[in-house]
């Protein structure tokens, strides 16, 4: 267990509300929330998930720390916004599904290896080591995530698509080498330093 | 000097030889008929995209995206910041509403800036590349610059999410926005006006990590247009290009579909009627040739 | 013309729906001049055009029968048809209103024989259906309508079928030189009866209302169930005239909502669960409603009326609020698609009819009233700064008819008490 993830039990005791409120993006909107079920049946790949945007602004109330924080479904959010905008109430749902993900995340017990949440980290980690995206490394480390036997296999699978966008200049293989980048890359780096230093400072991460 | 001047963002994938470098190569065409300056904002950084936000967190991604507006700001000043992608335009405009609505995150924001001798005062106003084009142009100024028509040409219009929500071109509707519909018309094709996968999610960025669940709903999207007898698919935002085009031999694959259907940007089609040639409008990047649509460009 | 009628010890009644009948008989009736102005060319209001009332699922007709009769008889009431406010002047005790009224071309002699109507060919959309069927454009608005007097549409006017009408009329009560006019009253009170309007259907988008032909709102629903609608009080749905026998009810359709009104309408759940009652009427046991619901609001003693209901086995609930609707293309079907939240059960279900429950909003909304006028966060008339004007029945609040009734004798009541006052003071 994280000493965040303590720290944050220790303070906010049987509150997991206001623990939310205080800690997650727009968390202190899911107060506002009266159940009505649109969003629930609004996401694409609901289906597929376990808890709908409603459930688990029930369950927060509820106080199901630990069934919300370990969920996955807030990492089946496509970020399509059909639930914001139909929300009666406003909600600011996709922000809310992103910022618990986060919160899960960064406390540790988000589910381990849930294929989205190591994506996004992916994602994010290739965007912000040269400042733009390198989207052949991105798709390259995707595949290998499982280790390089099931990563062969998968990325065999998808060698059409790779070849395809290759052969139609749109994958560039140089871009295991370098590829571009911000130049002033130090700079990118010390704003980024900076805000999670503040963020980490604001919502309990750091001591 | 050019008509019109914006500050362009163009985004990690639609850089040379990524994956929507053809929708960059044809928008850079039709800026030029339409006497448009684009011009890259100096250094920009990627904003993060929606996927972001599991390590990146808010503030973060905030402060990026404010950093290319103190650049757009510093060197670009007074103009619009204009993007091709929808994941690019929504991020950087959801951070901007979040910096005008909060004058403590704008502080906090700032002082992340200030690390690299940056400051954003909060000026910017972000807009989509097809806002511009509807908003600046109008219907009929995009007619002005047409050299052929695309007639006969029967184009479903796929507006994805992004594009389209939580802010919407235009003040269209969510649920049914027409305005790639109009611009097909506009440029002398066919619109299927009654295709009505159109603002269905294709699985973003879980086309990725989640192949399985997303792909149900972009073969929904492709049967669709077939369904309604449409010979391209139009779309305004590079990862719904990419989603809908590069998954279909998958879905063929495994489910046994004949999915070939071409999925095209905006752009492409304007670049044609313009009288660009199928080089102009980088229609050698399909995946899935535009063999109609490369015939026009050769007639 | 400018008339100028000066008596600051009239009431003004604006609107002639239930309430603004009932203020202006109230206040006749205690010997009060009053003005009654309708915007249309009818008495009768949003009422006359439900098919029954709950809770007693009588007909409306008899009740507008009893205070049409009592409007006749009443020699207070001066009727103005087709006449709207368009300022208001002046404080309380002593207003100047000023009136525009829309020429009918067609004057007092009128009969209602009908010959005009037979004349002429054109048609228009029927306002009275809601626009669910079209009408001759030399018209009677509906059977009970009063005053019983023809009216011609202005799109015929100037030609040959406006001439056809005039030519027809026996008595010569077709008068094609009408001109649009403004009168000038003094008046001492005013009461707005306004009444309400159904919230555009169509900026619901996720429901589709307007793409989507078997889609319709309640109020269209109580025309297609009414012996005297367009379809003559058959249920059929308007994409291609089949029997509606599954028919789902979408509650809070535009209320209690953020994006749309924020307010509970109030009468919308009663209404849907007398609507399951038409189709039962209509189909028996073959008939069937579904109502999709946040909570049923079903006050106070309409509680009753909620419990028969659930006991009636082809009406069931379903604790959602729809997220979407898509058509079957190739039934013409609407498919709902939610979450049921009780058991969090996904569905996408199929029905022959969707009757969206929409909300009320004030009549109104977008017209300019006086400054005085003090609204709500919703436009409801809440009274004004100075005292002297009032808001009754559903101008005030979304109220059933017997809640609009009693506010309008309210209402009625306090001008009356402003009528008092400023007699007594200039007899000082
Ligand atoms: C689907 C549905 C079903 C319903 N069923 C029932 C039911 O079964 N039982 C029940 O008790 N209630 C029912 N109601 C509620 C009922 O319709 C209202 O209570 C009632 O209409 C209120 O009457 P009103 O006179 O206040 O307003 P209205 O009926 O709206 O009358 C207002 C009048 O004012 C006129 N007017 C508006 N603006 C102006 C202007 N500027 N100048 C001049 N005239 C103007 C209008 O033309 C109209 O004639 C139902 C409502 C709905 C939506
Ligand atoms: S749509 Fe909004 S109000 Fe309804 S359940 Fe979802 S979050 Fe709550
Ligand atoms: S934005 Fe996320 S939570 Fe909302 S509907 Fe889309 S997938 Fe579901
Ligand atoms: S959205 Fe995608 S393309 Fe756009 S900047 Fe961000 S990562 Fe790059
Ligand atoms: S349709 Fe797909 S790619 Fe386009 S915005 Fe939606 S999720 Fe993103
Ligand atoms: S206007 Fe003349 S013809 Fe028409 S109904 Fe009246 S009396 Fe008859
Ligand atoms: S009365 Fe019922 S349907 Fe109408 S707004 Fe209130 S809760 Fe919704």
């Amino acid at each position: 267990m994280t000493t965040a993830n303590t720290n944050a039990i220790e303070r906010y005791r049987n509150n997991f509300l206001k623990e939310v409120e205080a800690n997650v993006e727009e968390g202190h909107m899911v107060k506002m929330c009266m159940q009505c079920g649109v969003c629930a049946g609004s996401c694409p790949l609901g289906p597929a998930w376990q808890h709908s945007p409603q459930k688990i602004f029930m369950m927060i109330r509820a106080g199901k720390r630990d069934e919300v924080l370990g969920s996955d479904s807030m990492f089946m959010c496509t970020s399509c916004y059909n639930c914001m905008v139909r929300c009666p109430r406003q909600l600011p749902i996709t922000h809310i599904m992103h910022g618990l993900a986060n919160y899960a995340h960064r406390l540790g017990l988000a589910p381990k290896g849930q294929p989205t949440r190591d994506f996004a980290t992916l994602f994010w980690n290739n965007a912000i080591k040269k400042g733009r995206v390198n989207e052949l490394m991105l798709t390259l480390r995707h595949y290998f995530r499982g280790g390089l036997v099931s990563g062969i296999k998968e990325a065999l699978g998808m060698q059409s698509v790779g070849l395809g966008l290759f052969m139609a200049k749109r994958l560039n293989p140089m871009e295991i080498f370098g590829g571009h980048g911000v130049k002033d890359l130090k700079g990118f780096h010390a704003i980024i330093a900076k805000a999670k230093e503040i963020e980490d400072r604001k919502k309990g991460f750091t001591a | 000097m050019a008509k019109k001047e914006y500050a362009f963002y163009p985004g990690c994938s639609s850089q040379l030889k990524a994956s929507a470098s053809n929708y960059l190569v044809s928008t850079n065409s039709i800026c030029k008929s339409l006497d448009i300056k684009l011009t890259e904002i100096p250094d920009w950084n990627c904003c993060g995209a929606s996927v972001g936000y599991c390590e990146g967190g808010e503030l973060p991604r905030i402060a990026i995206n404010a950093r290319n507006f103190a650049q757009a700001e510093t060197h670009l000043p007074g103009q619009d910041i204009v993007a091709t992608c929808a994941a690019c335009w929504l991020s950087a405009r959801e951070s901007k509403e979040r910096l005008d609505g909060s004058a403590q995150l704008l502080k906090e924001t700032n002082e992340a800036l200030a690390a690299a001798g940056l400051h954003y005062n909060g000026g910017a106003n972000v807009r989509h590349m097809v806002e511009v084009l509807i908003e600046d142009f109008g219907y009929d100024g995009l007619k002005a610059p047409m050299k052929k028509s695309l007639e006969g040409l029967k184009i479903a219009g796929y507006v994805g999410c992004q594009t389209n929500r939580p802010f919407g071109i235009d003040g269209e509707s969510f649920e049914n926005p027409m305005y790639l519909d109009k611009m097909v018309e506009t440029l002398g094709g066919e619109a299927l006006t009654k295709y009505e996968q159109k603002v269905t999610c294709c699985g973003g960025a879980l086309a990725f990590s989640e192949p399985e669940k997303s792909q149900k709903q972009i073969r929904d999207i492709v049967e669709s247009a077939y369904d309604h007898g449409a010979e391209m698919i139009v779309t305004p935002c590079p990862l719904c290009q990419a989603n809908v085009e590069v998954y279909q031999s998958e879905i063929n694959k495994k489910q046994g579909t004949k999915f070939n259907m071409p999925v095209v940007y905006y752009s492409q089609l304007m670049t044609v009627a313009y009288g660009g040639s199928a080089k102009d409008a980088a229609l050698d990047g399909q995946l899935i040739k535009a063999e109609k649509l490369e015939k026009i460009a050769g007639k | 013309m400018t008339a100028s009628i000066a008596t600051n010890q009239a009431i003004l009644v604006v609107g002639g729906g239930i309430s603004g009948m009932t203020a202006a008989l109230e206040a006749a009736e205690c010997g009060k001049q009053v003005i009654l102005v309708e915007k249309t060319p009818v008495l009768g209001g949003r009422t006359a055009r439900l098919y029954r009332y709950f809770p007693k699922m009588c007909h409306p007709t008899c009740g507008l029968e009893i205070n049409l009769r009592r409007i006749k008889q009443n020699r207070n009431i001066r009727l103005m048809t087709m006449t709207e406010v368009t300022a208001v002047a002046g404080s309380r005790g002593n207003y100047s209103v000023t009136l525009k009224v829309s020429p009918r071309f067609v004057n007092e002699n009128c009969t209602a024989c009908g010959k005009c109507g037979e004349a002429v060919t054109t048609e228009v959309s029927n306002p009275w259906n809601y626009g669910l069927d079209k009408m001759k454009a030399a018209y009677l608005p509906h059977n009970m309508a009063h005053p019983q007097r023809f009216v011609i549409d202005p799109s015929i006017v100037g030609t040959p079928e406006g001439e056809k009408a005039k030519a027809a009329c026996p008595v010569g009560a077709v008068d094609l030189d009408m001109k649009e006019e403004s009168v000038t009253l003094q008046v001492g009170a005013v009461i707005y009866a306004t009444g309400w309007r159904p919230y555009d259907a169509a900026k619901i988008q996720p429901y589709g209302y307007g793409r989507y032909r078997n889609v319709i709102t309640s109020l269209e629903f109580e025309r297609l169930a009414d012996p005297q609608g367009p379809t003559g009080g058959k249920i059929l749905r308007p994409g291609d005239g089949k029997e509606a026998k599954n028919v789902a009810f979408i509650q809070c359709a535009g209320s209690r909502d953020e994006n749309h009104l924020r307010h509970c309408s109030r009468i919308c759940c009663m209404a849907s669960l007398k609507q399951t009652q038409y189709v039962r009427e209509a189909f028996g046991d073959a008939g069937k409603s579904t109502v999709y619901y946040i909570d049923i609001r079903a006050i106070d003693r309409f509680e009753d009326f909620y419990q028969m209901v659930q006991k009636d086995a082809t009406v069931s609930f379903v604790k959602s609020k729809v997220a979407k609707i898509v058509e079957n293309a190739e039934n013409g079907n609407p498919v709902l698609h939610g979450v049921d939240t009780e058991g969090y059960h996904r569905y996408a279900v199929e029905h022959d009819l969707v009757v969206l429950a929409v909300g009320m909003e004030p009549e109104i909304t977008g017209v300019k009233l006086p400054d005085d006028v003090i609204l709500d966060s919703s436009n409801f008339i809440e009274g004004s700064k100075d005292g002297g004007m009032f808001g009754a029945g559903a101008a005030s609040s979304p109220l059933d008819v017997n809640r609009a009734v009693q506010s309008a004798t309210a209402a009625s009541l306090h001008a009356i008490q402003v009528i008092r006052k400023t007699a007594s003071t200039e007899a000082a």
